[in-house]
Order: structure tokens, then C-alpha cells, then sequence
């Protein structure tokens, strides 16, 4: 610091020292201490530091720094007072409210804690504090801090940051410069000396209170800077306030050392990084997500909801946010605008355009990352909705970069984007002049749709209440009115770059040109000299005449002109010409000698004085006077020295001729002068013309333009959807491919001449098929599948439109469904073919499997003599199984309908049976069993069938089924009838055998007197009746052999020396057989009592024989007694006797009794039948 | 019952000795045994008679004939029959049955059904 600016610090007193705000974190303490070891004592700042540290902990940080710092270090809780040469540190959960000439802190509290400390505290000392700012950022990780800085650089300030190489932790320094907003990178040590040599440079800047006009030295330089600015950089801020642009010129004064404007102006005409810094400076903006929460909030509950009434899909809404800078704004509406449209069923598509000159932060708009904690200013949900974390910050999404068009342009210069609804302008305004602004709000009126919503910054108003009407004062919402604007709406601007050169003068109505009226200038400058006067322009045009000044020309023939050279009277040309030439090379007024000028045949001394425009902006203009003096005064100037006369008339004769050889070189030269000049008039001529030419072709090339612009929004908008198609494609496509893999199914497009179009993976599996094949024939391709017809079934299709399906093997045993479809384009051309392999191997073999089983199932059923019959009630379609053909007679394709399929095919007389059987089946849910007759076709015979089934109803149409099977129960129900038949014989049998017991009982009682000799008799009679029945029941009741029945009776064994018995095999029926037994018995019981057998020496002789009669074959039985007592004859028939006689007459039979001496003999016939005799005689001899 | 003649119609000669016994002893002066149905269809072509006793089965042939011949001649009968009267054909379901074994007294009131009213045994 040196001794001559303390000397001018000490004179210039300020009322507030320059604060120097310090951010850092992570390493900070460090940096903190090596930062104030460098700062004098006297330095006359005031640092304000802010840590990133725990607000929890009481901190220590004061205490740590303070050995190493000269000045005071104070840890500051509640508002202290401003003052310089100290160090002031808040704690960070601190609650700091302004600082002015204190830091204001309201008292502490268990806050939330502010998540970017250092981004608060930089926005709060760049909106409240008045005077000089400084920011610096020191080691630290994360962001904190990047959004605090713009707001320093908006309001003026410096902005130093650690040089990341330095730092222990790069993260806030990296953030801070990535941001672009960073005037110097430096080291800690370089930090402190430039805070002080920019605090200590005063740019000798008078800059005016806003609104004020800079004054005439300020407004000269600012033209110059403008100039300068305009050819490096392109862009012209000459309408932009000169408050604002002082303020900023000072700045970067400055930050370079310079307190000279004029040495500024140099550093600007010799280093063009630094026009370019400059010009940016000028282009500063502040900007930040949803700045000023209450005209967001005003734009997300009535502007925007406003906008998408009657809006639907296909309508556009366009918004436009005019200075966008990095582009937050223009996000902010975006995302607005899209939470309004997931509010609606269809949304209208958005167009958002953002504008600005500055072409880094337009960059950095496009690029959507917003490194700095945005947190604060994006709420928690929109964050997570619209924003992708990213390294370090948010990245907006993809989805929201698309809706928002970033273009570089020109508010003052380049047409304006047209029907818009929504138009956001804010802090633009406050920068340009105010005739500027009044331009700027008619071309919003312009671009805007009838009842477009404009929101201006807060310090900007609409001056044109014809054409806004002021919606919302306090937050600057304007609507448009829908009045026609002033006229010529494009262009509204001449080409800036082309403003250096004066356009050619075309009469008094032009008022797009020149901002500064020719009258102004005019009477600025006759101000001073009273006389006639004409204004000049630099092409030598008379662009402005004072009252008085047609005295002096005179209007030649020809082409109207506005030459002054043409116009002047010829006298003063000349003079005019040199007069002119000279005034404007060298910046010098100049006065002419009285030239004598005839006036009316009245010559007059004309003198002409000639003044040059000295305004930087009015180069080239310049004033010709014309003072005319009275002829009779000798020019005093003129007026020769005393001398002599005799010397003076050769000296006057010298002149004289000395003069007419110059008046004749003279004229030569004004001659040729002249000549030159009709030539140069020519030239000129067609320059003009060449000139009109090329404004027409401008003019045309400007419409074209305009044309250009507003295909371009088309074309932009049908992008916009051709983009959304195409993703949609993507996602058919996608979707389909996986579709064709889920399946996998093998799908084979061919074209419309058999060639490969496309193939899914699968298809590899079938046929030799690569990728290289697409364009083959299909014909070409070998494939592992027994399916020749392949190709002539493509051209089938392909013919006919009909799709072909066939079920084909391959090699390997595998079955594919084959489906030859035509493919049908969107159009509905036939394009082709597609054709299709499904594997079924496995329901193939399943089929197969299942016929088998069915066809075991049918064939055992068959085997069983069973059928199954179904009767389904939906469908009323019945169906049999084999079966049923040879049960009941039905008929497999006749197509049965309904349960009267089945109960049609029942014996009429059954139906009714049947019928309630199913009834009872529905009724109770359980199974029923039937059995029912049927007529068999076959042979007619009636069979039995028994059916087991199910009935069904179907609870719609009320209609019955029945699932069951029947079987043939023909066979069993003989069987029964036979047994019940068979059940009521033996009953009958038994019946009559107990008959024949009692009647033996009555009959033996009757005859027998003596009661021993009756059980005797009795017995004996049941005896041989019982052992009659213990043979016939081993023939099953169908009778007995002869010769048993004889041997039985006649109890051989005993006897049997004495009993022959013979004769063949003949077999009785039961009947007979019994009634023969009780015959024997009885002639056996008499002749042991009586006859033969009653002495020791008789002999029974019993013999058959079978005979033919004419009616039959007759058995004949021979019972002779021989050597026994003689017989008595004659005697009284007994019971016994009679019975013999008389018991076989009911079956036919004859029975003759001879009592000759010899003995007794007895002879019987039986018929016989056929079949009862035994092949062959068998003789049984004893 | 006196003076009445009964035919026995009855192929079994126990059981029709034991029908005639208790016809006898109910009074009745006339009773002939027929054993076959030749027999009996003689001997009603032949005689007079007030009542038939007939058996339903003559050596495996059945009463139809037999039946029918009594029908035509309109002579009362009373079928002694070890059959249940289900076994018995349709023609005779009005015929008193009686089955066998029977008691006498059983024949007898059966008989007497048979007469016109007033009269009896």
C-alpha cells in the first residue's frame, strides 16, 4: 500500500467500507489464517467470514484465528455495528437479515438450518448492503457459494475465487468458476492483493442516478466505448441506460487498475478480451429457479391454468422468456407449465423459447446443470420430478430441456418470436433507455397473442396502457390489449451494424433512423450564431434549413437534388466545397472571406462560416452559415496597409495579372473539378440505384427472413412430434421384439416377391438362415423341416389372401404349426407374407397320448359292453361313445341334440322311468341309476341296458344334460327272471312234496291200525321219498338214472346175492323219478314181508329195457319174484298195492301186477323221452 | 254237499287219494281221479259234474287247457296248487286257490263258496 493512496483514502472519506464476504468449508481454517495473515491492519475493509460447520457446536473459530489476524476477529450472535479494519464471523445457523451499516442478525434461534449458508449470506449482503462488494470463495467442498456470486456480480461486485490448485478442497472453487460469473482465479495471497488494489482504485466515473442523463463528457466517452464494443463484440448497447453502463464501466475499471476513462478506452481499443468482458458485464443478469416465489405462484395459479383453457392436444401454447441468461427462468415455467398439464386429460404441446445475448450462459442453459445447491429454490418434490442428481448439482431432465428452445438473440435488432401467450421479461427493461423500453413493450405487443399474459421485473412498469392493461401492479403482470399496435411492426430496429452510416436522407418523416432529431442539433447549434444556416450531413446532403437560408441557394434544373454543392449559389460553391473538406478533416471552424454574391443583379458580400457537428455521433454534420454584409463597408480585413501608391499600382498590376493566372489555373481546375464531379455524380448515381436495389433486395431478404423464422417454428414443432414418434417406434419396436422372443415363436417375413425381409432369432433354429440372407429368395434356403410346399404355399397366399395353416415335422421329430399369413401393410397393401413355426411338439404328443388314452378308454369300454354319453346342456350338442352303436343302436354322426338324444333311443314305455330318474338326479344332486329297455336296430330284439350317470341343468335356459355311462344288463335280467322262475318251482315242489307227505301221512295213518306198525310204515315211505330227493337234487332236479333209483330203493347190499337188477342207462324227470321210488318202495317192502324176500332162498330179478313205440321210446321195467312163498292173491288192495298201481299214471306211465305162483311179477311202462336214454345199453349186473 | 259229483284233477296219486279222502268225508257221494290232462278232458266230456278240483301243473302241463274246457262248460273249480298265485296264469286269477299243503276243512269252505247262495253242505 503505498503512501499516496492512503493520502487519497484519508481525502476521500466513504461513508460505508467495501465488505469483503469470505465463503469456505472443508480446509477453511487453513486458508483462512494464511488469507488475513496478508491483510494489513489498515486496509479500511470490513471481512465478513461464513464456515461451514456444525451448527450445533459452539464455535472456536474466532479464537483460532485471532492470533494470526492484525485486526479484530469477532464472532458475532446479534447485530453489530459495521466497521471497518475488522473481522466479523457469523456462526452458520446464524439468522442474518441485511446488512447495511450493520450486520443485522435476528437473535438465534433453533432455526432450520439454511442449506447453502454461504449462497445466503452472498444474497443477502448483494441485495441489502448499498456499497462496494466483495465475494470470495476459498477451499471448500460442494457448491455453496456458486449462487450467491451471481448475485455480487449482478449488483456490481468482485468476485475472487482460490485457484483450485491451490485449495485443499477444489469442490467450491471448481463450482464457483464453472458458473462462468468469476472475474479472477488466484491464489490466496494474490486474492489479498487484488482486493486491495481494487478497492483502492476509483475510477474517476461521475456515473448519474438512474433515470439521469449522463452528462455531455460521459455521454462522448460512452459513444466511443459503444463504437468500440460494436466492432468487437457485435453487439450495441448504446440504448441500454448509461447509469447502469457507467456503473459497470467503473467496475471493470477497477478490477483493472484504471481510474482514467480515457486509459480505459485505450485498454478497450488494445485488448479485445477485455470488450469482450466488458460487454458481458453488460449482459449480467440475476436469475435463480422460481425467483420471486410470488410471481411464480401467480403464474402457476392463474396464468398458466389461464393459458391451457381450451386448449387441447394439437393447440400450442408458447411462452417466451426474454433474457434468459443461464436459463432457470425459462425452466421454472416449463416446469410449471408441465405440472399443469399433467393436470389435463390432453395437454396442449409446449413451446417455451428462451432468449438471450449472452452466448456462455446460453450454453450453460442448453446444458441444463446447475451446479450450486438449487435446494433452496426447487422444492423437494419438483427436484425429485424434474431434476436428475448429478455430480455436485441437478441436471434438469431430459424431458423438459426438449420443451424449452435456447436461441441467441437480439431484443433490439432481430424480429421477435410472434403468437405467443405468455412473455416474460424481467430486469431487462431497467437497462435500456426509456424510448428504448416504449419500443420494447410495443414489439411484446407484437409478438404476443390477444390477451397474452407479460410479467416484467419488479422495478419495470408499462408506460403504453393503450396497449397493456395492468393486471397485477404490485407484481408487474400485464395483459395485452388487443388494439392495433403503431405501425411498422418489422423491423422494428434498423441493422445495429449498419448505424454508423447515416442513411440517405428521404424527408422529414423518417423517424426510424437518427434517435436525435436533425432540429435539435440544428438549434443547439444556432444558438449561438443567429444568421441564415443550413445543416449539412456527411454525405453533403442539406438535411435542415433555418428560415432564412433559401436566400442563399438556388434550386438548379435537372433531377431535384439535395446537394448542397447543387443547391448553393454558384458563387459560394467553391468556397463551400474547400470550406467543407477542411471543417471536417481537421475538426476546425472555418470562416470564409466575403465572397460577393449577386442577389438580383445587386452584388453582396456573402461571408459563409462553416461549424462541424464535435459529438462523436454526429461525426460528419456540420453547419454552414451565411452571413451577408453590407456591400458599401470595405472589408476591414481586406483593407490594405498604408504604402506607396506608385509601388502598390505595380505591385497591384503584378497581383492582378498574378491573380488572373491564378483565377484562370483556377478555373481550369474547378473545370476539371467540375468534370470529375459529374462523374463522380454518375458514379454516384448508380451507386444509389445499386444502393435502392440492395434495400429492396433487404427488405425482400428481411420478409423472407420472417418467412424463415416461422417455417422454422413449424418445422421445429413437427420435429417435436416426428422425435416423438420416432420414440414411440423405438418402444413398438422394442416391445415387439421382445414379444417375438417371449413367444418364441420363429416368424419369417418375406416380400411380395418371396424374398427375406426379416427373420426372428428362432427361425435360426429351422432354417440355415444369417443375417446376410435378408434379400434372398426363400426358395434358396434349405430347411430342416418336412415341408416342400413351403414355397408354393407362400405364393398360395400370397395369390389368394387365404391363410394356409399346416402341421409339419422336422428332422429331428418336432412339430410345428405352420401359419402362412399375407402381410398386410398399415394401408392395408398386401406386401407380403409372413409366415410363422409354432412348436407343438409337446401338445402334438400330448394329442397322441390323450387319443391313445381315449382310445384305450373307448376300447375297454367296448370290451365291457359300455358306453359313455354326454348330453352337454349348454351346448346341447350329445355325444357317444362307440359303444352306444351296439347298445343303442345310435348313431355316432347323426348329430343328436339335446338330452331327447338320448331318451329317443329308450323303449317308449321307460321314458317315463327315466325321466324321473334325472328329475330326481337335479333334484338332490347325487348320481341316478336306471335301467331302461331299448329296441335294438341291428336285430329288433329288446335289450336291457343300466345307465350310471350325472343330470345337469343349465341354470340359464333351464335346458338338461346328462354325462353317464350305459351298459347291456340283457344277460343278468334272464338270469333273474330264471331265478325268480326257478324260486316259485322250488316253492311249488316243496309245496307239493309236503302234499305228498301229508297225503302219505293220512293215507299210511288211514290203513295202518296199529300205531308202531304206522311209524314203521311211515318212516320207511318218507325214507324212500327223501332218498328219491337226495337223487334228484344231485341232477339239479332234472330227474335220476334208472338203475340209481333202483339199487336205492332196493337197499342192495344186504341182499344183493339174491337181487339181480340190469338193463341200460336211461335217465327219469324228477317227477317220475319220485313216483317210481315210492312204486319200489312199496313192491319192495312186500316183498321182503311177503314175497321172494321173506324166505332165505327167494330171488328178486329187475330188469329194463328201452323199446320204440309208435309214440315214443318206451321204458320197460320188470319186477320178478321168484322161489318165495305163492303170492295171495286176490286179497284185499291195500294202501300200499294201490299206490303201486296208481301212482304212476299221472306221468303217463302202466303198471300191470301178476300174482302167478311162481311169485309175484310186476311190469312197467314208462314213456320215455328221446334224449333221456343214455347212449349205448349199459348193463349193470350185480 | 250230498249227491255231488267231484272230478279230482290231479296228477300226483298221494295227493289226490288225500283230496278224495276229504271230499269223502265231507259228504260228497261221486269223486273221480284224473292224473293226466287227456284223462280229465275225457272225463269231462264224458260226465256230469258239479265241481272240478284241479291241480295247476299235470306233469309239467299247465291248466290252460284244462281251464279253458271248464270255462266253456261253466263248471265251478278250485285250483289246488303248491304255486303262488303270481305263477299261476291270467285266465285263472279269478279261481279260488288253495294252496298246497291244505287242511281239509280249507278245500271244503272253498267248495262251498262255489255254490249258489242258500244252498249248502
Amino acid at each position: 500500500m503505498s503512501a499516496e493512496s492512503q493520502e487519497e483514502k484519508v481525502s476521500h472519506p466513504r461513508e460505508q467500507p467495501t465488505v469483503v464476504g469470505i465463503g469456505t468449508s472443508a480446509g477453511g481454517l487453513a486458508a483462512l489464517k494464511t488469507f488475513f495473515h496478508n491483510v494489513p491492519a489498515d486496509s479500511g475493509l470490513a471481512f465478513v467470514v461464513v464456515v461451514h460447520l456444525s451448527p450445533d457446536h459452539k464455535s472456536h473459530l474466532a479464537d483460532l484465528l485471532q492470533p494470526h489476524v492484525a485486526i479484530p476477529v469477532q464472532q458475532i450472535t446479534e447485530s453489530t455495528p459495521l466497521k471497518p479494519n475488522h473481522v466479523y464471523i457469523i456462526p452458520p445457523n446464524a439468522n442474518l437479515n441485511a446488512i447495511d451499516t450493520h450486520l443485522r442478525l435476528s437473535k438465534l434461534e433453533e432455526k432450520r438450518r439454511e442449506r447453502a449458508p454461504i449462497d445466503h449470506f452472498f444474497r443477502t449482503l448483494a441485495s441489502t448492503f448499498d456499497g462496494s462488494s466483495i465475494g470470495v470463495i476459498l477451499t471448500g467442498t460442494g457448491s455453496d457459494g456458486t449462487l450467491g456470486i451471481e448475485d455480487i456480480k449482478a449488483k456490481g461486485g468482485l468476485v475472487l475465487v482460490q485457484d483450485p490448485n491451490e485449495a485443499e478442497y477444489d469442490g467450491m472453487p471448481q463450482s464457483a468458476i464453472a458458473s462462468g460469473l468469476v472475474d479472477r482465479v488466484l491464489t490466496i495471497q494474490e486474492i489479498v492483493e487484488t482486493i486491495l488494489r481494487y478497492d483502492h482504485t476509483e475510477p474517476r466515473v461521475l456515473t448519474p442516478a438512474d433515470g439521469d442523463e449522463a452528462g455531455q463528457a460521459e455521454r462522448q466517452l460512452l459513444q466511443k466505448i459503444f463504437a468500440l464494443l460494436r466492432a468487437r463484440t457485435d453487439r450495441d448497447f448504446s440504448r441500454y441506460k448509461s447509469s447502469t453502463i457507467l456503473r459497470r464501466i467503473a467496475r471493470r475499471m477497477q478490477l483493472s487498475y484504471i481510474e482514467d476513462i480515457e486509459q480505459y478506452v485505450g485498454k478497450l481499443r488494445e485488448q479485445p478480451e477485455e470488450a469482450h468482458a466488458l460487454a458481458d458485464d453488460f449482459l449480467i443478469t440475476v436469475t435463480s429457479f422460481f425467483r420471486d416465489p410470488d410471481v411464480f405462484e401467480k403464474l402457476r395459479e392463474e396464468v398458466i391454468p389461464r393459458l391451457f383453457e381450451k386448449r387441447g392436444e394439437g393447440d400450442v401454447v408458447r411462452a417466451w422468456s426474454v433474457g434468459c441468461a443461464s436459463g432457470e427462468e425459462a425452466y421454472s415455467i416449463a416446469i410449471l407449465m408441465l405440472e399443469e398439464a399433467a393436470r389435463h386429460e390432453s395437454s396442449p404441446t409446449l413451446q417455451i423459447f428462451a432468449s438471450d445475448l449472452h452466448r456462455q450462459s446460453l450454453e450453460k442453459a442448453r446444458d441444463g446443470f446447475y451446479a450450486g445447491d438449487i435446494e433452496a429454490d426447487v422444492t423437494a418434490e419438483r427436484l425429485q420430478r424434474f431434476f436428475q442428481k448429478e455430480n455436485g448439482g441437478y441436471r434438469v431432465r431430459k424431458e423438459i430441456r426438449d420443451l424449452v428452445v435456447f436461441a441467441p438473440h437480439n431484443l433490439l435488432a432481430d424480429p421477435p418470436f410472434s403468437r405467443l401467450d405468455l412473455v416474460t421479461c424481467r430486469n431487462l427493461l431497467i437497462y435500456l433507455q426509456r424510448d428504448v423500453q416504449r419500443e420494447v413493450i410495443e414489439l411484446f405487443h407484437y409478438a404476443l397473442l390477444p390477451e397474452g399474459e407479460l410479467v416484467l421485473g419488479s422495478a419495470e412498469t408499462v408506460d403504453a396502457s393503450d396497449l397493456f392493461r395492468t393486471e397485477d401492479k404490485q407484481l408487474c403482470f400485464y395483459q395485452k390489449r388487443n388494439v392495433p399496435g403503431p405501425e411498422p411492426r418489422l423491423p422494428v430496429f434498423p441493422l445495429t451494424r449498419h448505424r454508423a452510416t447515416p442513411k440517405p436522407f428521404n424527408g422529414a418523416g423518417d423517424h426510424t433512423g437518427e434517435r436525435i432529431a436533425y432540429g435539435l442539433i440544428h438549434r443547439r447549434l444556432t444558438e449561438r450564431f443567429a444568421p441564415p444556416s443550413v445543416l449539412v450531413g456527411p454525405d453533403n446532403r442539406i438535411l435542415h434549413l433555418s428560415e432564412n437560408a433559401g436566400r442563399y441557394l438556388v434550386h438548379p434544373g435537372g433531377e431535384v437534388t439535395a446537394s448542397v454543392f447543387k443547391l448553393v449559389r454558384e458563387e459560394l460553391r467553391i468556397e463551400l466545397q474547400s470550406a467543407l473538406q477542411s471543417v471536417r478533416d481537421k475538426r476546425v471552424f472555418f470562416d470564409s472571406k466575403p465572397i460577393p454574391v449577386r442577389f438580383n443583379g445587386h452584388a453582396r458580400p456573402v461571408v459563409m462560416h462553416v461549424r462541424p457537428s464535435l459529438d462523436l455521433e454526429q461525426e460528419g454534420f456540420a453547419l454552414v452559415i451565411f452571413e451577408e454584409r453590407d456591400p458599401d463597408v470595405p472589408e476591414s480585413t481586406s483593407e490594405p496597409g498604408t504604402g506607396n501608391p506608385v509601388d502598390e499600382s505595380i505591385r497591384i498590376q503584378q497581383l492582378e495579372s498574378d491573380l488572373r493566372v491564378a483565377g484562370e489555373s483556377l478555373r481550369t481546375v474547378v473545370e476539371e473539378y467540375e468534370t470529375t464531379q459529374e462523374e463522380m455524380k454518375a458514379s454516384n448515381e448508380e451507386m444509389q440505384s445499386t444502393n435502392e436495389e440492395l434495400r429492396s433486395t433487404m427488405e425482400e431478404l428481411e420478409t423472407s427472413k420472417e418467412e424463415l423464422q416461422s417455417i422454422n417454428e413449424e418445422l421445429q414443432t413437427v420435429n417435436q412430434e416426428n422425435r416423438h414418434k420416432v420414440e414411440e417406434l423405438a418402444q413398438l419396436s422394442s416391445d415387439l421384439q421382445n414379444l417375438l422372443t417371449a413367444t418364441g415363436i420363429a416368424t419369417l417375413f418375406l416380400d411380395r416377391s418371396l424374398r427375406i425381409l426379416r427373420f426372428t432369432p428362432k427361425l435360426g433354429e429351422l432354417f440355415n438362415i444369417r443375417v446376410t440372407d435378408r434379400g434372398r429368395p426363400i426358395s434358396d434356403l434349405t430347411h430342416r423341416l418336412g415341408y416342400d410346399e413351403l414355397c408354393d404355399d407362400a405364393g398360395s397366399v400370397l395369390a389368394h389372401l387365404a391363410t394356409i395353416e399346416r402341421e409339419v415335422e422336422d428332422e429331428r421329430g418336432c412339430w410345428f404349426l405352420t401359419r402362412v399369413l399375407p402381410y398386410r401393410s398399415m394401408e392395408d397393401r398386401i406386401e407380403g407374407v409372413v409366415i410363422t413355426f409354432t412348436d407343438i411338439t409337446k401338445s402334438k404328443h400330448a394329442e397322441a397320448a390323450l387319443n391313445e388314452s381315449q382310445e384305450r378308454l373307448v376300447s375297454a369300454l367296448e370290451a365291457g359292453r359300455m358306453a359313455t354319453l354326454d348330453s352337454d346342456p349348454e351346448t346341447q350338442v350329445t355325444t357317444f361313445s362307440r359303444g352306444a352303436v351296439d347298445l343303442l343302436g345310435a348313431d355316432l354322426n347323426a348329430g343328436y341334440r339335446g338330452i331327447e338324444g338320448v331318451t329317443d333311443l329308450i323303449h317308449p314305455d321307460d321314458r317315463e322311468a327315466h325321466r324321473v330318474a334325472l328329475q330326481r338326479s337335479i333334484d338332490t344332486g347325487e348320481d341316478f341309476e336306471t335301467e331302461f329297455r331299448v329296441i335294438r336296430p341291428r336285430d329288433g330284439q329288446t335289450i336291457w341296458i343300466a345307465e350310471r350317470g350325472r343330470a345337469t341343468k343349465d341354470p340359464r335356459t333351464g335346458a338338461l344334460g346328462i354325462k353317464g355311462l350305459i351298459w347291456d344288463i340283457t344277460e343278468r335280467r334272464h338270469s333273474e327272471n330264471r331265478l325268480l322262475m326257478l324260486i316259485g318251482e322250488l316253492n311249488h315242489r316243496v309245496k307239493n312234496t309236503l302234499a305228498t307227505v301229508q297225503s302219505i301221512a293220512t293215507q299210511t295213518l288211514r290203513h295202518t291200525p296199529v300205531p308202531a306198525e304206522f311209524v314203521t310204515r311211515f318212516q320207511g315211505r318218507l325214507h324212500a321219498l327223501a332218498n328219491a330227493h337226495d337223487l334228484i337234487t344231485e341232477s339239479k332236479w332234472e330227474g335220476a338214472e334208472i338203475g340209481d333209483i333202483v339199487r336205492q330203493q332196493l337197499s342192495l347190499g344186504n341182499s344183493s346175492e339174491r337181487i339181480s337188477t340190469g338193463g341200460p342207462a336211461a335217465r327219469l324227470d324228477a317227477q317220475t323219478s319220485l313216483s317210481l321210488a315210492l312204486v319200489l318202495h312199496e313192491l319192495g317192502t312186500n316183498a321182503r314181508k311177503y314175497g321172494s324176500l321173506s324166505v332165505p332162498d327167494g330171488r328178486l330179478d329187475v330188469s329194463w329195457t328201452a323199446e320204440p313205440e309208435q309214440n315214443g321210446i318206451h321204458l320197460r321195467i320188470d319186477w320178478v319174484e321168484r322161489g318165495g312163498p305163492p303170492p295171495k292173491a286176490g286179497a284185499k288192495a291195500g294202501f300200499g298195492t294201490n299206490m303201486i298201481q296208481r301212482s304212476l299214471t299221472g306221468v303217463g306211465g302202466k303198471v300191470e301186477l301178476q300174482f302167478e305162483p311162481a311169485g309175484l311179477s310186476c311190469h312197467i311202462v314208462l314213456p320215455l323221452l328221446q334224449a333221456q336214454i343214455a347212449n349205448g345199453l349199459e348193463k349193470t349186473a350185480s | 254237499m250230498r249227491g255231488r259229483r267231484v272230478l279230482v284233477i290231479e296228477d300226483e296219486y298221494l295227493v289226490a287219494l288225500e283230496i278224495e279222502s276229504v271230499l269223502q268225508a265231507a259228504g260228497i257221494d261221486e269223486v273221480v281221479l284224473a292224473a293226466t290232462e287227456l284223462e280229465a278232458l275225457d272225463e269231462m266230456r264224458e260226465g256230469q259234474w258239479d265241481f272240478v278240483v284241479a291241480d295247476a301243473n299235470l306233469n309239467g302241463v299247465g291248466i290252460n287247457c284244462i281251464a279253458a274246457a271248464l270255462s266253456e262248460r261253466s263248471i265251478p273249480f278250485v285250483i289246488v296248487s303248491g304255486y303262488r298265485r303270481e305263477h299261476l296264469p291270467g285266465e285263472v286269477a279269478d279261481v279260488p286257490l288253495v294252496a298246497k299243503p291244505f287242511r281239509g276243512a280249507e278245500l271244503v269252505q272253498a267248495l262251498e263258496q262255489l255254490l249258489p247262495d242258500g244252498e249248502s253242505g
